[in-house]
């Protein structure tokens, strides 16, 4: 069996809130491996993002070990952590959060901007346009994403998520502002990422995006 | 590649608010440039030319005039009035390098001649002191000696206001040509001795005429009357039965500027006077450095404190947006990078076209005071001046300025939790 991508054991997670302390993670263990997809679900407010933040490097308080690819995230400083998350990690978000001054290709590139030491630039635009390709927006980069549709945009987020070629994608409600149709194609580029040996950690409400996947963790209101 | 993308087209985006963030630093940067090539107009034009007149490690010391009686009862240690004895005295002072006696005659003297610049023959009523070579030695024109001599012309030095003044009123009241140094160095004229109108003839028997010579211009030399060496003068001050000359001065010279406000003081304790001009000067141009100097860094603090304003409100803005970027692997450092990057453009070209508009209405500000300005002596030609330093160095304080504005700002986008962009 190949080591898995992300380990996560014993998570737990609190915050203060109006000078108490109220418990978001209690105790979760999840392993996801090369190639899976793996789906959070939940009623809202049980803690699907903040174990997405923990997975994805961007929160580090937390109890409980978390290993991406083999390392103790809590023994990474920042640096190493973002380092991880430029080279590693791909982000979807529910509300795209693309850069909306940047041209279609320029929200695409912007991990490659971010890479120390940095890609060439003619690399780093065949990177961008074979991303456009798989997503379908290839004759598209030039447009401002202001002009995109929301289905057009989550396809621009996902290129821009897998641009640096990460081994774990981290979605969060990638079909929540989508409607059914457009979801379902948004899906069907999840399948196709699992392909590509890029392990899928999603977050979603979606009962039929939550059916696609290898395994369903299923979280509760702590 | 890194943050030189993001950068470009974040100023692209934020053209307009960094245009007024822009537009502060050039305008504060406009006005310490405009300061600063007048300060250093005035500075060239009228303090650098009158400082080597003024050097604040000499000090002129007079006797109390008004009050003689009085000061020799309270002057202390040098006995009262200024004689030999309170010579070496003053040379015994702490810091005290040489003391220069001013010499003043005791006999009437007149002098007659100057067809050449003032159309017809002159005689009238001199006064003369003497000096020592080794005070005025370097305002001796190349040429010429200051030394004593029996024979020959008396080399004589004119005080050189004395020429400006007459350049500056007389000559256009008596409708002759300006002089220059160079056309009176080497003039010589008749010296009366023994005779004068004010003071009569008090023995014809001792009345004699020498040829005296003008062989420099110096700003320790007799305003109204001529100097001529020391030794001259109390070899001729002896002929007329005063083997001991009077001394109307002396120059004291101290061993650094920073000496001669001790030395000063204890020159007054003994009961003579020292010229404060040098004093009064130093104190008037280290004031208006020190205001001049409090100003610019108000406008500089001014302008950084809008730039403060306005990159927290760019920072807020983009909130979400740094966290993305951090998300998608930006460095703590590079957001701030960044951040003051984006400043230190916008300082730059604001310096830049701040340097430009203040030299500019320098520029135009000169060509219309100058034009104003009455014939003084001390009439500079421009009262403006740039130098690569000043436009320079104005040109980086928009830099400076906009960097520590933006500090605050970028440590605060540095520090935005990336987890926000997951959760909103």
């Amino acid at each position: 069996m190949s080591e898995p991508i992300l380990a996560l054991t014993g998570i737990r997670r609190e915050i203060q809130e109006g000078g108490r302390t109220r418990p978001i993670l209690s105790g979760i263990d999840l392993v996801v491996s090369p190639g899976q997809l793996v789906a959070l679900v939940g009623p809202s407010g049980c803690g699907k993002t903040t174990l997405l933040s923990v997975a994805g490097a961007l929160d580090a308080d937390y109890q409980g070990e978390a290993r991406l690819l083999g390392q103790d995230l809590r023994q990474l400083n920042d640096d190493a952590r973002t380092r991880l998350r430029n080279e590693q990690l791909g982000f979807v978000f529910q509300a795209f959060h693309l850069l909306e001054h940047l041209s279609v290709a320029e929200n695409v590139a912007v991990p490659l901007w971010l890479r120390d030491p940095p890609i060439p630039e003619v690399q780093a635009n065949l990177q961008v346009q074979a991303r456009l390709d798989e997503v379908g927006l290839g004759d598209r980069g030039n447009e401002s994403v202001r002009q995109l549709s929301g289905g057009e945009r989550q396809r621009v987020a996902i290129a821009r998520a897998l641009v640096g070629g990460p081994k774990l994608l981290l979605a969060d409600e990638p079909t929540g502002n989508l409607d059914q149709v457009t979801g379902a194609k948004i899906a069907e580029l999840f399948e196709q990422i699992r392909k590509l040996d890029c392990a899928v950690l999603i977050a979603t409400h979606d009962r039929s995006l939550a059916a696609r996947a290898d395994q369903v963790i299923e979280l509760g209101v702590p | 590649m890194r943050l030189g993308a993001l950068l470009r087209r974040d100023l692209a985006r934020s053209r307009r608010k960094l245009a007024s963030v822009g537009l502060a630093v050039a305008g504060s940067v406009a006005v310490i440039t405009l300061l600063g090539s007048v300060a250093l107009g005035l500075y060239q034009g009228v303090v650098a030319p009158l400082l080597p007149r003024l050097p604040l490690d000499l000090l002129k010391v007079e006797p109390k005039t008004v009050s003689v009686g009085l000061l020799a009862l309270d002057a202390g240690a040098l006995g009262g009035g200024l004689d030999e004895v309170a010579l070496a005295r003053l040379r015994k002072l702490e810091g005290v390098t040489a003391v220069y006696p001013v010499v003043g005659s005791a006999f009437p003297i007149s002098a007659s001649g100057g067809e050449g610049f003032l159309g017809r023959r002159l005689r009238a009523d001199i006064f003369a002191t003497g000096l020592d070579p080794a005070l005025v030695g370097g305002d001796v024109a190349k040429g010429y000696s200051f030394e004593d001599r029996s024979e020959g012309p008396i080399p004589v030095l004119v005080a050189r206001r004395l020429l400006e003044l007459y350049n500056s009123t007389v000559a256009s009241a008596i409708e002759r040509p300006k002089l220059s140094a160079e056309m009176v160095i080497g003039f010589q004229f008749e010296l009366v001795l023994g005779s004068s109108m004010a003071r009569g003839t008090p023995d014809p028997n001792r009345v004699s005429t020498r040829v005296a010579q003008v062989v420099g211009f110096s700003d320790h030399a007799n305003l109204v009357g001529i100097t001529i060496p020391e030794a001259t003068l109390r070899r001729l001050n002896a002929g007329y039965d005063r083997p001991v000359s009077p001394l109307a001065a002396a120059y004291v010279k101290v061993d650094g500027p920073g000496r001669a406000g001790p030395v000063s003081q204890a020159i007054e304790r003994a009961g003579l006077a020292v010229d404060e001009t040098p004093k009064i000067i130093g104190t008037a141009l280290t004031i208006a450095a020190v205001v001049l100097g409090l100003f610019a860094v108000m406008l500089l603090l001014l302008a950084a404190f809008g730039i403060t304003q306005t990159f927290f409100l760019l920072v807020a803005e983009r909130r979400l947006e740094l966290a993305i970027l951090r998300a998608l692997g930006a460095r703590a450092g590079d957001l701030a990078r960044l951040v003051l990057w984006e400043a230190s453009l916008v300082g730059a070209l604001g310096g830049l076209f701040g340097v430009i508009v203040g030299a500019s209405v320098a520029w135009v500000l000169d060509r219309v005071v100058i034009g104003q300005l009455p014939d003084l002596p001390f009439r500079p030609e421009h009262v403006v001046a740039f130098s690569p330093a000043l436009l320079l160095g104005a040109a980086f304080l928009g830099v400076v300025a906009a960097f520590l504005g933006a500090l605050v700002p970028a440590w605060r986008a540095a520090g935005a939790n990336p987890a926000t962009a997951l959760r909103s």
